[in-house]
């Protein structure tokens, strides 16, 4: 198969029509492999090196090599190149804007102590390491100093990143081992960077003598950075704050690209790599926070979604895992992999163990700094360039990356599973409520019908109830500046703030807000509603955007995933009271039956009428059941033989709320035929409670029939 | 254990001290003791006839990983993702380069199918000189490195 794109006329090729391609495929596999990664709880950026890869000789190369070489022809390779140093550029730009200095003040001497060990054991082992690949793997033209300095900063890295979202997403950047955490990922960094710096000088003069010229000049621009830079910097940032609230024009964003890459341009110079002008000038950026978000937030969508994606391209089409075609060669590979981890790992665990840390929160700060990600990618990248390291050790170490990054969230997970830390002491969960109602609020407009319909049906218990209104902060995709440990404390406060004043409103003492952030909205309201053991999840009702389901998109994830029962609640300017009728239609289903244990909950409370439309003879429990609330609520049970839809729309004229099971004859389920959800939401008149039974929760009006005498057959499970 | 000031300044001292004494020592065994191979990748034009490769003298495409080497022998018009085959890990005869100048590559070359080929070879100063074993045939060759 030959594409045109790759001769249009005899010996040319239309580079930028190739280009467009190039890009176009990195990017839609990038993120494709980046959301597949993330389906298996991995970070985005593992899925998008290995879409990078997927594309190099060790992959799409080696299965189809013609159609390889046409759509990545060697002619490509440098501008492939500059786009990824322009992204490399502007990324180290966001590292820097993203650190802040106050990660390193006031932690104690512990976190400092940690985080220099976490350097200092990968580095010299690094060093030890190259004594015994320098003569398999180097050649000649790169002198054993170089070779050592560079292998011990490679094994040094720390993906700062990675660390700060792996923090986040388990509520773990609080906790103590959090705080050393994120301090240690700091101190690293900057070392890193620093390191760095020093041993490109030492690589391209050849010795550390000859590096010292290189060296001071570089000494001299940070501390010129540090004190002028940071001044004018200081200047910039008060001019935006008193014209535009700290937002950012077009032309102060250009202002200060400018200065990035004038800075970059400069640490060239000096012979120190633009990487480290581009992290340094972000780094001196004041931290402001309206400032600095907005700074990130103009500059992090095209970095990370365009640039980054083609950096990661560019390092696959350099990586080939093909060179490793000797056992000798993989047990090499084995070998660096095994010193990276025993440094960084072993390195911080025991530092943080002699600091007083115990044995278990050692290990999870162990497994956390041994986290490399893409700034190890970075790193390698430079060390291609220089000639310091081969293009087998390239692609040893770049599995090597690999490999730490993979395995940091699942050895994490054993080393230090989330029920041992963090959410269940933060979660306000009652001792044993007798009934307790999880609601998810997340807009303001419904929050509050929604969190008094839940009261309304905690009602009966009185104060052993518990509802517990949650609002979830979503988090967004990896790299974002949002998504920094700090940011999201001021994300949650927000949020805390949001609920009391929800609770001040609603004035019920049975509600216990919580406030949490998430990655994934369903999966976490399922384990908030095991954790809290709710009874009941209460659901408010928006028409889904993009789907054609009424009770699809979250709301289907939630219905069909939660470990108890679900409702969902379709607001209509519900108003219960004495003299409201609740309606229920009864069809013989479990959610029907579910229905049918809700509504009395509702009457119980508030005294009002009960209508049961009835479409089948009740079971004899059904029928007991309803004898028993018989006498404590007005309730009366109609035959019920129209056409479904048609009568329920009917009878919703003369109720103030539908309550009913998910059932394709009512048409509250998907079904092949029949009536549709959207038709009976879209028809009715009144508020509507869709419920949607879990075959092991607990029966509704348990807590209610044990207080008094009942027939065993109806407290029993279903 | 509790860091104190006096205990976190001797834990530095210590640190630093280790760092600057390990990685001395560590330089100064490399740089003495060790010799890392020298480098020969590139592409070679050589001196020979072999009418397989066409009329221009052959390439000798070398890529070099340390002491590991992945080679081609190509006719020099041979498509440029060819050229840079071996550049990238996939040339089709292997071998070493040990602390001499003398590399031994073992594999197969396209003449006109596949075919068993054997090069013995000394490298200096970008040049080449050796012998080729192939169909039962020794033919010497000598060559240089094309600029890049």
């Amino acid at each position: 198969m030959f594409l045109p794109i790759a001769a249009t006329t005899p010996g040319e090729v239309n580079i930028l029509l190739l280009l467009l391609i190039q890009i176009s495929i990195i990017i839609a596999l990038s993120r494709g492999m980046g959301l597949l990664f993330k389906k298996i709880n991995q970070p985005l950026v593992i899925g998008e090196i290995v879409a990078g890869i997927m594309l190099g000789p060790s992959f799409f190369g080696l299965l189809a090599p013609d159609l390889s070489a046409q759509l990545f022809p060697p002619v490509t390779a440098p501008y492939l190149n500059i786009l990824a140093q322009m992204g490399l550029i502007f990324f180290m730009f966001l590292v820097g804007l993203e650190f802040n200095s106050e990660h390193l003040r006031g932690k104690g001497q512990a976190a400092m102590v940690v985080s220099h060990a976490s350097i200092v054991a990968p580095f010299l082992l690094g060093a030890l390491l190259a004594l015994y690949l320098y003569q398999s793997l180097s050649n000649d033209t790169v002198p054993f100093i170089s070779f050592a300095l560079f292998m011990g900063a490679a094994m040094s890295v720390t993906a700062f990143p990675v660390l700060a979202r792996i923090l986040t997403e388990r509520n773990l950047h609080k906790t103590y081992l959090g705080t050393i955490a994120i301090t240690c990922a700091a101190v690293d960094d900057v070392t890193a960077w620093c390191m760095l710096a020093f041993v490109i000088s030492v690589v391209r003069s050849g010795d550390m003598l000859a590096a010292l010229p290189t060296t001071l000049l570089a000494v001299v621009y940070i501390a010129f950075m540090l004190t002028v830079g940071r001044m004018l910097l200081n200047r910039l940032a008060d001019y935006v704050e008193a014209q535009q609230n700290g937002k950012l024009t077009q032309l102060m964003v250009a202002i200060i690209f400018v200065g990035m890459l004038v800075s970059a341009m400069i640490t060239e110079l000096i012979g120190i790599h633009t990487v480290f002008g581009a992290f340094l000038f972000g780094a001196v950026m004041p931290q402001r926070s309206v400032f600095v978000r907005d700074l990130a937030e103009k500059t992090e969508d095209f970095t990370i979604v365009f640039l980054l994606p083609i950096f990661f391209a560019y390092t696959g089409l350099r990586t080939q895992f093909g060179l490793l075609n000797d056992g000798a060669l993989w047990l090499d590979c084995a070998l660096v992999v095994f010193a990276a981890t025993l440094g960084k790992f072993g390195g911080s665990t025991l530092a943080a163990k002699l600091s007083g840390l115990s044995w278990r929160e050692a290990s999870a700060l162990g497994v956390l700094m041994n986290t490399r990600g893409l700034m190890e990618l970075i790193i390698l990248n430079i060390g291609l360039d220089l000639g310091v390291i081969s293009p087998a050790l390239f692609a040893m170490m770049v599995i090597m990356a690999l490999v730490t990054t993979f395995a940091t969230t699942p050895v994490l997970n054993w080393v230090y599973p989330q029920r041992l830390f963090g959410e269940e002491d933060a979660l306000p969960v009652a001792t044993d409520p007798t009934y307790a109602i999880l609601v998810p609020v997340a807009n303001p407009d419904s929050e509050q019908g929604l969190v008094h319909l839940a009261v309304a049906l905690a009602r009966p218990e009185g104060l052993a109830a518990r509802v517990y209104p949650v609002n979830l902060v979503r988090l967004g995709d990896e790299y974002t500046y949002t998504d920094l440990p700090e940011r999201v404390t001021a994300m949650l406060s927000q949020s805390q703030e949001r609920l009391a004043v929800l609770v001040a409103e609603v004035q019920s003492p049975i509600l216990q807000p919580i406030s949490q952030m998430s990655e994934d909205i369903t999966t976490d309201l399922c384990r908030l509603a095991k954790q809290t053991g709710a009874d009941l999840v209460l659901l408010g009702w928006h028409r889904p955007g993009f789907v054609a389901d009424p009770l699809g998109g979250k709301v289907r994830r939630v219905l069909e995933t939660a470990p108890t029962d679900v409702a969902v609640f379709v607001d209509r300017g519900l108003n219960l009271g004495t003299g409201s009728r609740l309606v229920v239609p009864y069809g013989g289903t479990v959610h029907d039956l579910l229905a049918l244990e809700l509504a009395p909950r509702l009457a119980l409370g508030h005294g009002a009428n009960l209508t049961v439309l009835q479409t089948t003879p009740f079971s004899r429990e059904t029928r007991d059941l309803i004898a028993v609330f018989q006498e404590r609520v007005n309730l009366e049970c109609i035959a019920f033989n129209q056409d479904p839809v048609e009568g329920l729309v009917e009878a919703s004229r003369r109720a103030s709320l539908l309550v009913m099971g998910t059932s394709p004859q009512w048409g509250t389920e998907r079904h092949l035929f029949g009536p549709t959800p959207d038709e009976l939401i879209t028809r009715c008149q009144t508020s509507l409670l869709i419920v949607r039974h879990h075959r092991n929760a607990t029966p509704h009006l348990e807590s209610l029939l044990t207080s008094t005498v009942m027939p065993p057959a109806l407290v029993s499970p279903r | 254990m509790k860091f104190t000031p006096t205990t976190t300044v001797l834990y530095y001292v210590g640190m630093t001290g280790l760092l600057i004494g390990s990685f001395t020592a560590i330089v100064n065994y490399g740089t003495a003791h060790l010799k890392a191979p020298q480098s020969i990748s590139g592409k070679y034009r050589l001196a020979m006839n072999l009418s397989c490769l066409g009329q221009a003298p052959p390439l000798l495409v070398i890529g070099q990983s340390g002491s590991y080497l992945n080679a081609d022998l190509l006719a020099s018009d041979s498509p440029k993702d060819r050229l840079s085959r071996a550049f990238k890990g996939n040339g089709t005869i292997h071998g070493k380069i040990d602390g001499t100048d003398s590399v031994n590559l073992t594999g197969s070359m396209r003449c006109p199918g596949a075919q068993p080929v054997t090069v013995a070879a000394t490298f200096q100063q970008g040049k080449v000189r050796g012998t080729l074993a192939f169909k039962d045939q020794v033919i010497p060759f000598s060559g240089q490195i094309e600029p890049t």
